[in-house]
């Protein structure tokens, strides 16, 4: 072992985020709607919210009483989550959005692997889930 | 000895930690993860080996 870093990160690459979307196992590429400009969310009447995002689950895919749901691209390029109180309560609360950004995480290194060529598997040491990337060249 | 980066995901966090590099090449194999994550660096930790001289070996006195 050489060097050992640790880091927070931010939202930026809207694929990762969709493909960890997908992977939380609850929705279906057709209904994650992604737009390059952000467009209207809407309420759980049908109403017209102020808030917009360019990555959008409409709200029947979201829950019973739910607002539709969005990641808005913020002018920095990063994305932040558009979750309505209500549905905050309900199930999309901080533990549900680090598990998006843990997933966005997992994706993104994935992602990064393919680009440099180098393999990757899952392991697990002490319990914990660990990636591992096996660097050539 | 395989040089790996070993990812610990949690908790919003990454955990990044290179193994079986020395000096400047852990730098190089870490740093294009931290730009894919677009992370903020909250620790850095050099573990001993980063600083181990990088020892090449020649064989010598022997013409082709």
């Amino acid at each position: 072992m050489s060097q050992f870093v640790t880091c927070t990160t931010v939202i930026r690459d809207p694929q990762c985020l969709v493909a960890a979307l997908l992977k939380l196992g609850r929705w279906s590429e057709e209904q994650i709607e992604v737009h390059s400009e952000a467009v209207a969310l809407f309420g759980y009447q049908g109403d017209k919210r102020a808030e917009t995002s360019e990555i959008v689950i409409r709200r029947q895919h979201v829950g019973l009483a739910s607002n539709d749901l969005g990641f808005k691209r913020a002018a920095d390029g990063t994305y932040q989550a558009v979750i309505s109180e209500y549905d905050g309560r309900h199930g999309y609360d901080e533990a549900w959005l680090t598990r998006v950004v843990d997933g966005y995480n997992r994706e993104r290194i994935i992602q990064e692997c393919q680009l440099a060529g180098y393999s990757y598997q899952v392991e697990t040491r002490n319990g914990e889930e660990h990636m591992v990337a096996y660097v050539t060249g | 000895m395989s040089k790996t980066i070993r990812f610990k995901i949690h908790g919003g966090r990454v955990e990044i930690e290179g193994e079986g590099f020395h000096g400047p090449a852990c730098d190089a194999a870490i740093s294009r993860f931290l730009r894919a994550l677009a992370g903020e660096v909250q620790q850095i930790q050099m573990k001993p080996e980063y600083y181990q001289p990088i020892v090449e070996t020649q064989e010598v006195g022997q013409d082709a």
